[in-house]
């Protein structure tokens, strides 16, 4: 899954990569997701971007992370004086 | 091997939550695993002059990490006594069923060690994009922060914020191909 964005693909497929990853955040709206579905019908490129994107997004849902907070963050560079 | 420089301003930003993630599944208390997080780094930034650039910088204070861990259960068990287990049990007849309840418990020890690698995976796969993309990733994906927020706090664009979001999916994508993709 190379980055799209750094190479010369056409903007019809920069702009599915962006429907796919909104789509993995619920966000993308209907039209976008139906335009996901029809591009990757006949682009193999954005067919395996989506489908690795949809494979990441299971792979993250399956953890729940913890993690720190912004300001939990603040706090130790504070005491680190940073 | 070449002798490697320590960035202890950036050891909050890129190994922050893996030592917390870490921390935690040891010690099952968030306030406890942010403390040892600080005193990691702490002694770390007291010691950096016996940083010899054998290891990398993370193994390095990996294992300040597990000392504080081991000093964290060294303390507790020293207070003799104080040391309880709590079971909820109200009548006799629920007496001996606790230990079937842990077995039995729905989420494997196999799961649960699948899913602890598969967490310090992700979090070290981040380790290794522009830190602040790897903190918009965390806040947009795992921390579930609004747009709004993530825009406002790290000072970008709503079109930047899909554009770094789309960038970190390919990198962790990638750096985890090998290990947890099954195509």
């Amino acid at each position: 899954m190379k980055d799209m964005l750094e190479q010369k693909i056409p903007a019809s497929c920069l702009k599915v990569a962006e429907f796919s990853d909104k789509q993995q955040y619920t966000e993308a709206t209907f039209w976008e997701k139906l335009r996901v579905r029809i591009h990757i019908l006949r682009c193999k490129h954005c067919y395996t971007y989506h489908d690795k994107n949809e494979q990441l997004t299971a792979l993250i849902k399956k953890h729940e992370f913890k993690l720190l907070s912004r300001s939990e963050k603040e706090d130790i560079k504070a005491k680190l004086n940073l | 091997m070449s002798k490697l420089d320590l960035q202890p301003e950036l050891w909050v930003d890129k190994y922050g939550d893996y030592f917390f993630y870490y921390a935690l599944s040891k010690v099952n208390d968030r306030e406890t695993a942010k403390d040892i997080v600080s005193e990691t780094f702490l002694a770390g930034l007291k010691s950096k002059a016996n940083f010899e650039g054998r290891s990398s910088e993370k193994t390095w204070l990996s294992s300040i990490l597990n000392r504080k861990i081991v000093d964290y259960y060294r303390k507790i068990n020293s207070n003799k006594g104080k040391a309880e287990v709590k079971i909820d049990y109200t009548n006799q007849d629920q007496d001996g069923s606790w230990l079937e309840e842990q077995v039995s418990s729905s989420d494997s020890a196999e799961n649960q060690i699948e899913n602890k690698e598969l967490g310090e995976a992700i979090l070290s796969c981040l380790e290794h994009i522009n830190p602040k993309h790897a903190e918009i990733f965390k806040m947009k994906t795992m921390q579930d922060y609004d747009n709004d927020v993530i825009c406002k706090d790290m000072g970008i664009t709503s079109s930047n914020l899909w554009v770094i979001i789309h960038r970190a999916r390919i990198a962790l994508a990638s750096c985890l191909d090998n290990s947890w993709f099954k195509t």
